[in-house]
């Protein structure tokens, strides 16, 4: 696929980038349960 | 149809990734725009203000005719732009030392149409044909490329309640595709052949030709060749462009470069905030748990000394009961009994 | 409330009656006769109040929501735990009628899905806007449901999303920060048209920072305003902290506020907008810099160092008009600043209605769920439960 046009590489590329937003949004929420889940008392809120 | 939209290029992406092709080209890539774009070249010098190119864009769009026939010049006093009824229109200006002169302003089909990078539906569309097409079938109608379009071109239905849509010129390009007609209707039109439809290219190659021929004729510049990152239609004029009613401050910056970088900063944004507030939120909650920790010390330690205390008190006051009276040994021990409760009440109070 | 009868005829309501009647007369022109019929909007003012107030303005004065969840569960001022409520039905109600508001703003309201799910541009500013409200709205309707929940008596799914209330948190500042800037950088794709001294590289910057003013400041603004007519609803938890949780806000926007004044001037600076100053736009722009944001910076400044609860709650008043002063400057006064005055856009009575009616709405709204649901308490069942 070739560009001859700014905004259609653009829409390409902003598009792609919206997508992979996305992904990394998940990804930081899996990723935070992992590095936690062994330390279940750093988990609890201490009152 | 699906080439117009994001997941029809990323289709078309996929499938060239498959074939081996590169997929995209770098950011620091030229676009030139498409080669066989096409576009007018519109001459200020020959135009004598006939409002014959309006009449005929009117005729072949099949526009509402309007008050006023076409024929009739005294509309020309006024300046007036574009709007739901008409495509194009022509204004006179009075310049000093040339009379009166004749400006035509239509779409100028810019080569990176900034409605088009405005529009978050992605209704318009630069064509390889060199126009700027319009989708209605997917317009919300939130104006947003009226906003943007530096030329004060698009204009809107107001008064439609049911169906209101977005109105330009449309470089006759359907009619073109269709076989309809050959040229735009305007061009046509023309009586003086100040308007000429062609390859951008070549449109640039006769603008330069006749600046060079006749210089004394024209103001040595081309609109349009690098407004906005360039249009595909361009003006000669005889006078000062600015004196014709058109922008020349607009830069040479395409569009959609003046939103690139918000946009990116936004995708840094999803990339680095969830880490920063995770860091400041596990450092507050850290420091947090810290205190109470440091506070539940201090509460057990408060009511260990006090304990101590209060034994100490009770040893004190039997030793006075030995060389006094069972009375006063009974009324002291209540009452260093009394206080030790209250301090320890003190202590649990502060912890609580 | 509960053990007296409810009087309908209030002063209140009366002018809200009156407000709605009108209201219902506008959405009926504009969507039976179209925007014309009640809008002074033209081919070369495509948007009027309806983006600059409902839009612009009401986005930015809903940022409580994001800036008192922040404060309190990431930024550790656990003890206002109590404002979380207000705050974030504020700003859910705040964003759900912003949409409301645009409904009858765009051309084809049914169609307002289509950028999300029909045909995506995602070159545009105003579809990460879109996205973004979308998805923030959702967020804040799931950070505001444990109060439904425990109103219906639902302790499941109240406690399920209250273990989500982290994550929750940080997805709401995300998405505030972006389509909070975003708005700001509608108006970049203009240099032409907008006046320099509001157009700028930093926009989106500049829009940002002034929200959380904007937060900071409605959350004080509109606690005083509930803590006159929603009283008897409190808990004295809640009323306990409302003095120092006010100071703490007062004195986080003074500071926000400075460094909003900071990076304004800086904004001048980068693009060399001096000699515009000495010009009528410029009196206006150093109007609203020195009166509305220098002025309330100081004020807010004293009040939190003075425990001044009177200055702080007319500041906070003068700090949200600022917000909307600015927001007003860049999408009218500076917008197309360059035509000439017979072309330039006027609201139209009809338009100021609608917005007004929106508004009255929000209220009511308001109204009727903090009387009922557990916004300004605990619930019973749940106390001490963070
Ligand atoms: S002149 Fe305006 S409407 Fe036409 S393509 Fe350029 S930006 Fe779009
Ligand atoms: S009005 Fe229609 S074409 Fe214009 S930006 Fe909005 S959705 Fe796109
Ligand atoms: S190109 Fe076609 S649509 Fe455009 S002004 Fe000429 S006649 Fe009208």
């Amino acid at each position: 696929m070739e560009y001859y046009v700014l905004q259609d590489f653009l829409t390409f590329t902003k598009g792609t980038v919206y997508l992979l937003m996305g992904a990394g949004l998940v990804a930081f929420v899996i990723w935070w349960n992992f590095l936690f889940s062994r330390e279940p008392e750093n988990h609890k809120n201490v009152k | 149809m699906l080439r117009r939209t994001f997941l029809g290029l990323l289709g078309a992406t996929a499938a060239g990734l498959a074939a081996g092709k590169p997929a995209a080209a770098a950011a620091n890539t030229h676009f030139g725009g498409y080669p066989d774009a096409k576009g007018v070249l519109f001459d200020g010098t020959r135009c004598i203000g006939c409002r014959k190119c309006e009449g005929k864009c009117n005729e072949v769009n099949e526009l509402k005719a309007p008050e006023k026939p076409f024929d009739d010049l005294t509309v020309l006093d006024e300046k007036r732009r574009t709007n739901q009824y008409a495509y194009t229109v022509v204004n006179k200006y009075e310049v000093e030392g040339a009379g009166s002169v004749f400006r035509k302003i239509q779409c100028n089909h810019c080569m990176e149409p900034a409605c088009a990078s405005a529009c978050f539906v992605s209704a318009f569309k630069k064509e390889p044909s060199g126009a700027v097409s319009y989708n209605e079938s997917v317009c919300v109608g939130c104006r947003y490329c009226m906003v943007a379009c530096p030329f004060y071109v698009p204009a809107y239905s107001y008064d439609d309640p049911i169906t209101p849509k977005v109105i330009k010129c449309t470089l006759c390009d359907p009619l073109i595709a269709s076989g309809k007609r050959t040229i735009p209707g305007c061009v046509e039109a023309c009586p003086k052949e100040a308007l000429v439809y062609g390859k951008r290219d070549e449109l640039l190659k006769i603008a330069n030709e006749r600046i060079h021929r006749n210089p004394d004729r024209y103001v040595d510049h081309i609109y349009g060749e690098t407004e906005m990152g360039g249009t595909n239609w361009l003006y000669l004029s005889g006078v000062p462009f600015d004196e014709i009613g058109l922008d020349t401050h607009l830069g040479t910056t395409p569009a959609p470069k003046f939103t690139k970088g918000a946009l990116g900063a936004v995708a840094m944004v999803v990339g680095i905030w969830p880490v920063l507030l995770g860091g400041i939120y596990g450092v507050t909650k850290v420091t947090r748990n810290e205190a109470t920790k440091a506070r539940m010390d201090a509460v057990a330690d408060a009511i260990a000394t006090t304990k101590a205390e209060d034994a100490a008190t009770l040893k004190s006051a039997m030793d006075k009961a030995a060389a006094d009276k069972a009375a006063t040994v009974e009324r002291e021990v209540k009452k260093a009994l009394a206080e030790a409760a209250k301090a320890q009440e003190a202590a649990e109070g502060e912890e609580g | 409330m509960n053990t007296t009868e409810y009087k309908w005829i209030t002063p209140f309501n009366i002018i809200a009656g009156i407000i709605l009647a009108f209201g219902v007369v506008a959405t009926v022109m504009r969507f039976g006769f179209g925007l014309s019929a009640v809008t002074n909007l033209d081919d070369n003012n495509p948007w009027g109040i309806w983006i600059s107030f409902d839009l612009l303005c009401g986005v930015a004065l809903a940022a409580g929501g994001y800036v008192t969840t922040s404060a309190i569960y990431l930024f550790g001022y656990k003890k206002y735990q109590a404002a979380v409520r207000p705050a974030l039905l504020t700003a859910f109600l705040g964003y759900a009628f912003v949409v409301v508001a645009l409904h009858f703003d765009v051309g084809r309201p049914w169609r307002l899905p289509y950028p999300l799910f029909v045909s995506q541009g995602p070159t545009s500013v105003l579809f990460e806007i879109g996205l973004c409200v979308f998805l923030y709205l959702t967020v804040l309707f799931i950070e505001f449901t444990p109060a439904a929940f425990e109103w219906l008596g639902m302790k499941k799914a109240r406690n399920i999303v209250h273990k989500a209330t982290i994550a929750l948190t940080i997805m709401g500042v995300v998405l505030s920060t972006m389509h909070q800037s975003s708005l700001g950088a509608l108006y970049l794709i203009v240099p032409s048209k907008v006046h320099p001294l509001w157009y700028s590289d930093y926009l989106p910057v500049f829009f940002f920072v002034s929200s959380t003013v904007a937060g900071l400041s409605m959350v004080i603004f509109e606690g005083s305003i509930s803590h006159k007519f929603i009283h008897e609803k409190m808990s004295d938890e809640y009323l306990g902290i409302h003095d120092t949780f006010v100071f703490s806000f007062a004195r986080a926007a003074s500071f926000v506020l400075l460094a909003y004044f900071v990076i304004k001037v800086i904004g001048v600076a980068a693009d060399n907008n001096w000699h515009y100053l000495a010009t009528g736009y410029g009196s206006w722009f150093l109007v609203e810099m020195l009166g509305f944001v220098l002025l309330p910076c100081m004020l807010y400044g004293i009040a939190a160092r003075e425990k001044n609860m009177a200055l702080a709650k007319w500041t906070s008043l003068l700090a949200v008009l600022g917000i909307v002063v600015n927001r007003f400057n860049v999408s009218l006064v500076a917008f197309n600043y360059k035509l000439d005055s017979a072309d330039r856009y006027f609201p139209s009575f009809w338009e100021i209605v609608v917005s007004v009616f929106v508004v009255t709405l929000l209220i009511l709204t308001f109204r009727w769920i903090s009387r009922r649901m557990a916004i300004f308490s605990e619930h019973p069942d749940f106390q001490g439960d963070h």
